[in-house]
């Protein structure tokens, strides 16, 4: 059952352009330039109930546009949207009520009240009574551990600790769909990973539907099982993890440590990234080469250690941002 | 219908509840900022004693100016205390703060009003009430003068939400629109005996002090509940007014990447 119909959705902003300077400025004053921005361009995608869907792409490429259309903060230009049934441009504060939040570059929680106040406020905001808060503010302290500092003022508390709590403020109605906007920015390796955990936990505890935008290989990696890829407003990939991997990962990373020096040149299939007399490090494209003739080409006698890996995720990534620029 | 507005009134409530405390969370501090805007507002009308010292025909008295700074003082005093958000709506604008409110199944526009308070506004009116009080000391006046601070706070909130949302639609006039909100506080302490023709008709028109302050105090000097009524009602009419302005240009709220806190 699809939880998100997104169809033809576009978004086109108007943006004023000045030339640099103060004759610039001036300039801008009497005759202002505009250029139209084509934010989001005709995107078309489903979403299962359940479902962790990973909403990628480099910057400026349409991805917090689309959160904010299908949240009801921006109007579509054109086409429309279906979020757990309601569209968002017309019946904003409906949808509210079956939607969650958190952009990790701005903060809905109140600094200087502690994330206990916090939360009876939002749940005064989704009108759930008294008990209902109380027991739903146990309930979320228990899964995303959060009492050691529910009383302590929101601007005392560590990075991952606030992120902890607005993701917290942002479950409290018990929403069927999170939004999650980079959440782990700025986080620490070892942070990232209990916000994964937690993550995870509320799609299986809770069932609730994850749509999340990262630029962290690892939050999409280990979270998500379907990644879909936008670029210049569109999307230019829509797949499974899996499949992604599968079908991108026909590059491998070879590194040797040999006994003599070989006078190895870039050749079709493979490429020397890094060479340094005895230690070598090429990507070896197997559909040109494989990776036995590559050893032969070494000489196996000639191999103190050989190490062979698959493409990291974040450069297959890169790549598809690169091509779908062509 | 009803439990939709009785749980939006209670978030307000609750808004201007953390408000306060924030407030007061440094006692001295609240306490210090209450008493010199109490000092500031009196200092202005020892230059009233010095005119009517020096002028005797004047055809305004005393207590008509006490009731002048009475009532804007409780109708701005109040407005800050209640609908201090007004005069952050540029910043929630043009930094894309208007985002969290969006996503809340509540009035944006009234989270928007709620959002913030000012401390020193306690004092403007608690100095209102005293003015109003010390010209006109009957209960009466007590209780015109906490009509007329809750309808001069809510048509002095409206007039800036109105001037501010021209601001969706260009980020220039934030400047222009940010000095034509000082318009009733500036024009508001004089009687509007000194003011005629074409001033005379923007001050109850598109600035409307007239409703603000002048109205008020002529209800308080001669008991007219004629113009009490026309308050009211003008209140109200700029309530719909500044809505339907907001929420047009609400449409074109463009948002931002912005990274921000809600301090």
């Amino acid at each position: 059952m699809n939880i998100i119909e997104i169809k033809h959705l576009s978004k086109t902003f108007k943006i004023k352009e000045k030339e640099k300077g103060f004759i610039g400025s001036l300039k801008s004053i009497f005759k202002p330039k505009y250029k139209i921005k084509k934010a989001v361009n005709n995107i078309n995608l489903t979403v299962e109930k359940g479902e962790i869907l990973a909403f990628i792409g480099p910057n400026g490429a349409g991805k917090s546009t689309t959160i904010k259309m299908l949240t009801g903060i921006l109007m579509p230009t054109k086409g429309e949207s279906l979020v757990a049934g309601i569209n968002p441009a017309r019946q904003r504060k409906k949808l509210a009520y079956k939607i969650g939040t958190v952009f990790g570059q701005k903060e809905q929680l109140w600094t200087h009240l502690t994330p206990y106040d916090n939360f009876k406020f939002f749940g005064a905001i989704y009108d759930l009574k008294n008990y209902e808060i109380d027991k739903r503010i146990k309930e979320l302290s228990d899964t995303l551990e959060l009492d050691d500092f529910i009383n302590t003022p929101v601007r005392n508390l560590s990075l991952g600790q606030r992120i902890r709590c607005e993701i917290a403020a942002s479950l409290i109605h018990n929403p069927n769909i999170l939004f999650l906007d980079e959440p782990t920015i700025g986080l620490d390796p070892v942070v990232k990973e209990n916000i994964r955990v937690l993550i995870k936990r509320m799609n299986k505890e809770f069932g609730t539907t994850i749509f999340l935008t990262s630029h962290d290989v690892g939050d999409i990696e280990k979270l998500c099982k379907r990644v879909v890829i936008i670029n210049d407003g569109k999307v230019v990939l829509d797949d499974s993890m899996e499949n992604l991997k599968y079908h991108y990962l026909n590059k491998k990373i070879v590194e040797v440590k040999m006994k003599e020096k070989v006078n190895l040149k870039d050749e079709e299939g493979i490429t020397i990234l890094k060479d340094k007399g005895y230690n070598l490090k090429l990507s070896i494209d197997i559909e040109k080469k494989n990776i036995t003739d590559v050893i032969k080409l070494l000489n196996p006698d000639n191999l103190i250690d050989i190490n062979i890996s698959n493409e990291p995720l974040e450069n297959i990534i890169s790549n598809i941002y690169k091509e779908s620029k062509k | 219908m009803l439990t939709v507005a009785k749980n939006q009134f209670k978030v307000s409530l609750l808004s201007i509840k953390y408000n306060i405390l924030r407030s007061m969370v440094n006692k001295s501090s609240f306490l210090f900022s209450v008493l010199l805007m109490f000092i500031s507002n009196a200092s202005f009308l020892i230059q009233w004693v010095v005119i009517f010292s020096v002028s005797d025909g004047a055809d305004f008295t005393m207590k008509q100016v006490l009731l002048l700074w009475g009532v804007i003082a409780c109708s701005y005093g109040l407005s800050n205390i209640i609908f201090g958000g007004v005069h952050y709506l540029p910043e929630y604008i043009i930094n894309g703060k208007l985002d969290a409110y969006l996503v809340q199944p509540k009035n944006v526009l009234l989270s928007v009003m709620t959002s913030h308070t000012s401390v020193s506004a306690f004092g403007d009116v608690i100095y209102g009430y005293v003015v109003i009080l010390l010209a006109s000391p009957n209960l009466v006046s007590f209780m015109y003068a906490t009509l007329f601070s809750i309808t001069g706070a809510i048509i002095y909130a409206c007039f800036i939400i109105i001037l501010y949302s021209s601001i969706f639609y260009s980020i220039n006039y934030r400047e222009l629109v940010g000095s034509l909100t000082r318009i009733p506080t500036s024009f508001g302490t004089y009687p509007d005996n000194i003011f005629d023709g074409v001033l005379k008709i923007l001050l109850y028109t598109i600035f409307p002090i007239g409703f603000i302050v002048y109205l008020p105090v002529k209800v308080l000097l001669y008991n007219n509940i004629l113009f009490a009524i026309y308050i009211v009602l003008f209140a109200l009419f700029i309530v719909l007014l500044a809505s339907t302005i907001f929420y047009l240009g609400l449409k074109r709220y463009s948002s931002t990447n912005l990274m921000s806190a809600r301090v």
